[in-house]
């Protein structure tokens, strides 16, 4: 079990407004150490075309390539706006 | 017919009809409003007296084919901000009267005697009728009798007893396509100005009306063709969109995320209670419930933002439950749950209150101890003292600060006494930027800098970080020409992306006037507005230190990111170079 947690890191994965169609809304999930944001939209199998808004622990802006850290919170959004 | 202005003198109940004047042909919208208020207003004077008054403007497109165009400006001196106000709203009656070729009514001095008066405008005269009877009465009960009375293609403006007792956080009121009380120019205490003239009502029949000219038919057909590919392609303003399909609720998750969803009065920035009162759960209940979505505030509209919110069971309609107001009187009042907030809501519309305003208002008023942070039950029931007119419901109609200092409550979200809307300044700094310094008191509108740096429209910029000068100011112009024309400032998402869909409006705007206006002319029209806007306030007291954030923004820190507002004096003072 110690082996498996330095390989891997706990994320909670969570989905919001239209994308709920295609995913759920909250997940925690294992990852292998290393996986980006990229590796979570796999496991998901959202195409990598799709336009998102992808927030880490509350900060936008995020790229498909940027490394996840064990315990992270990655909310995925669709293209949205409002006021 | 071309152009013309209704003047309503409310001391002697007459209204005339003039020619637009020739300097003001290319003014609409907040244009018009803030020009007229700048040029016929003492900046000095009391807002609920007969020397302010009160300007209705439809913007330049507004009554045409134009998608997503149907939006009103209505200006004055603030009895809130004691400053220029200009609050937009959408809903036919603005169509009606850009089809009427009203540029703007104005009106002006005061009726001496208790009498309440509802105007009637039609195409080709004006009626003055005593509107006593809809006195001290809720607007939904008021708006059915008016519908009835008056068939139902009219469109209706009016105000309600929060403004028929002065209170500043009164609103204008007006009509959604059900012909619900729920559509608001709602910011600034407008309403009050309305009231304090003896004018309740005004009601527009557009029989008979000629329709707005249009110039040059082809280069307005071009841009009205333009700017419907850009809405419709862009992926937050076209057909079942997040936008479309959630409404501005959709805001609730992303915002809370992001930390910067003020809770309990501005004493945190997140709270997992807030999925509670998600956009999503909303649009899931009013399925359920068999209310309306997407909808709009005026016909023609291709984003549709809107709603019509009921009771369970589909039973009273509300109208629509924007995030703002959602906001304001749901997380920052510590309330999550949908039917308490739904009906604080109608409490609002019911009474002419704007609803940011009132849910600011409860937030100081639950810190100070009228109610527990939470308790929604209660909440309605410190409503029904406006409603009641009770020495509390007076303090209480005049908004958030007035109700701090009542209290003694010391963390007061306002600027220039206007309540914050929902999106904490400490957690992204170029709002808060924006509230600071637009001349309008804290307003998300003025300059939504929440569209870069949350959501990566119209570029991306990090919220944290706290250079936001630029940002802001180009915003603020951008909006205030947005203002002039009449479309819906949501267009702005698609068009700040898409270049074609920018030069769409300018088309539009072209085919009205018969110009040639060029993109690189928007700046400049939009900086003249905010320099009108802002000579009124200098003249008015306001001065550079006005600009700023209430001190707690910048001396408490906001959970989970722990940030204070950082931007510096000089920063806000560099928006319009001071
Ligand atoms: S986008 Fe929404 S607020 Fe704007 S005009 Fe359309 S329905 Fe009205």
């Amino acid at each position: 079990m110690k082996m498996d947690d330095k390989k891997n890191i706990t994320v909670n994965v969570k989905f919001f407004a239209n994308l709920r169609d295609i995913a759920p809304p909250k997940k925690i999930v294992t990852l292998p150490i290393g996986s980006t944001v990229s590796t979570i939209l796999d496991l998901f199998t959202i195409s990598i075309e799709t336009k998102l808004i992808i927030l880490i622990n509350g900060s936008p802006h995020q790229k498909r390539e940027t490394l996840i850290k064990d315990g992270d919170i990655v909310a995925i959004f669709p293209p949205l706006a409002g006021g | 017919m071309s152009k013309r202005i209704l003047r309503v003198n409310m001391t002697k109940l007459e209204a005339k009809f003039e020619d637009l004047p020739a300097d003001f042909v290319a003014l609409g919208g907040r244009a018009l409003t803030s020009t007229i208020v700048a040029k016929e207003v003492d900046p000095l004077c009391h807002p609920l007296g007969a020397n302010n008054k009160l300007v209705f403007a439809p913007g330049l497109v507004t009554g045409t084919k134009a998608p997503t165009s149907g939006r009103l400006s209505v200006g004055g001196k603030s009895p809130l901000t004691g400053g220029i106000k200009e609050a937009n709203v959408g809903t036919n009656f603005a169509q009606k009267l850009g089809r009427m070729r009203i540029a703007a009514v104005v009106v002006e001095g005061m009726h001496k005697g208790d009498d309440y008066y509802l105007l009637k405008i039609k195409n080709d005269g004006t009626e003055f009728m005593k509107a006593n009877k809809w006195s001290n009465k809720g607007l939904y009960d008021t708006y059915k009798e008016l519908y009835k009375e008056f068939g139902n293609k009219v469109g209706i403006c009016g105000v309600g007893i929060a403004a028929e007792i002065s209170g500043a956080a009164s609103g204008v009121c007006f009509n959604d396509p059900e012909g619900l009380p729920s559509r608001y120019a709602g910011r600034g205490g407008l309403g009050a100005v309305m009231a304090s003239k003896g004018l309740k009502f005004i009601i527009v029949d557009e029989t008979g009306a000629p329709g707005v000219e249009i110039l040059n038919e082809e280069a307005f057909n071009m841009g009205v063709k333009k700017l419907w590919n850009a809405l419709t392609t862009h992926d937050v303003t076209k057909p079942g969109g997040a936008l479309n399909s959630f409404g501005t609720s959709v805001l609730v998750n992303i915002i809370n995320e992001a930390g910067g969803l003020p809770q309990r009065n501005f004493s945190s920035g997140q709270d997992d209670r807030s999925e509670k009162v998600s956009g999503e759960v909303k649009a899931d209940e009013i399925k359920k419930r068999g209310g309306v979505r997407p909808h709009f505030c005026s016909p023609g509209c291709v984003i549709q933002c809107s709603e019509v919110w009921t009771k369970p069971g589909g039973k009273d309609p509300m109208g629509v439950l924007e995030y703002e107001s959602l906001w304001a009187l749901g997380p920052n009042c510590g309330i999550y749950n949908l039917d308490d907030i739904g009906e604080l809501n109608r409490a609002c519309n019911d009474l002419g209150l704007d609803t940011i305003e009132a849910g600011g208002m409860m937030g100081v008023a639950m810190e100070g101890g009228l109610a527990e942070f939470g308790d929604g039950k209660k909440a309605l029931k410190l409503i029904e003292e406006i409603k009641n007119k009770t020495p509390t419901g007076r303090i209480l109609a005049n908004g958030t600060a007035f109700t701090a200092q009542a209290l003694g409550v010391t963390r007061v979200p306002v600027v220039k006494g206007q309540s914050l809307p929902a999106y904490d300044p400490r957690a992204i700094k170029g709002i808060g930027v924006t509230y600071a310094t637009t001349p309008q008191g804290a307003d998300h509108t003025a300059g939504y800098a929440i569209a870069t740096e949350i959501m990566g429209v119209g570029g991306t910029a990090d919220p944290k970080d706290p250079k936001k000068a630029e940002l802001s100011r180009n915003l603020q112009v951008a909006t205030a020409a947005i203002d002039a024309t009449g479309y819906c400032l949501f267009i702005a998402f698609a068009i700040l992306d898409i270049p074609e869909g920018l030069e769409g409006v300018v088309d539009t705007l072209n085919g009205v006037l018969g110009t040639s206006l060029t993109v690189d002319d928007v700046p400049g029209y939009g900086m003249q507005i905010i320099n009108t806007e802002r000579e009124f306030n200098k003249a008015a007291g306001f001065t550079d230190k006005h600009d700023r954030l209430p001190e707690f923004f910048l001396k408490e820190k906001l959970a989970p990111h722990n940030e204070v507002f950082n931007v510096t004096d000089e920063e806000l003072d560099k928006v319009w170079g001071a």
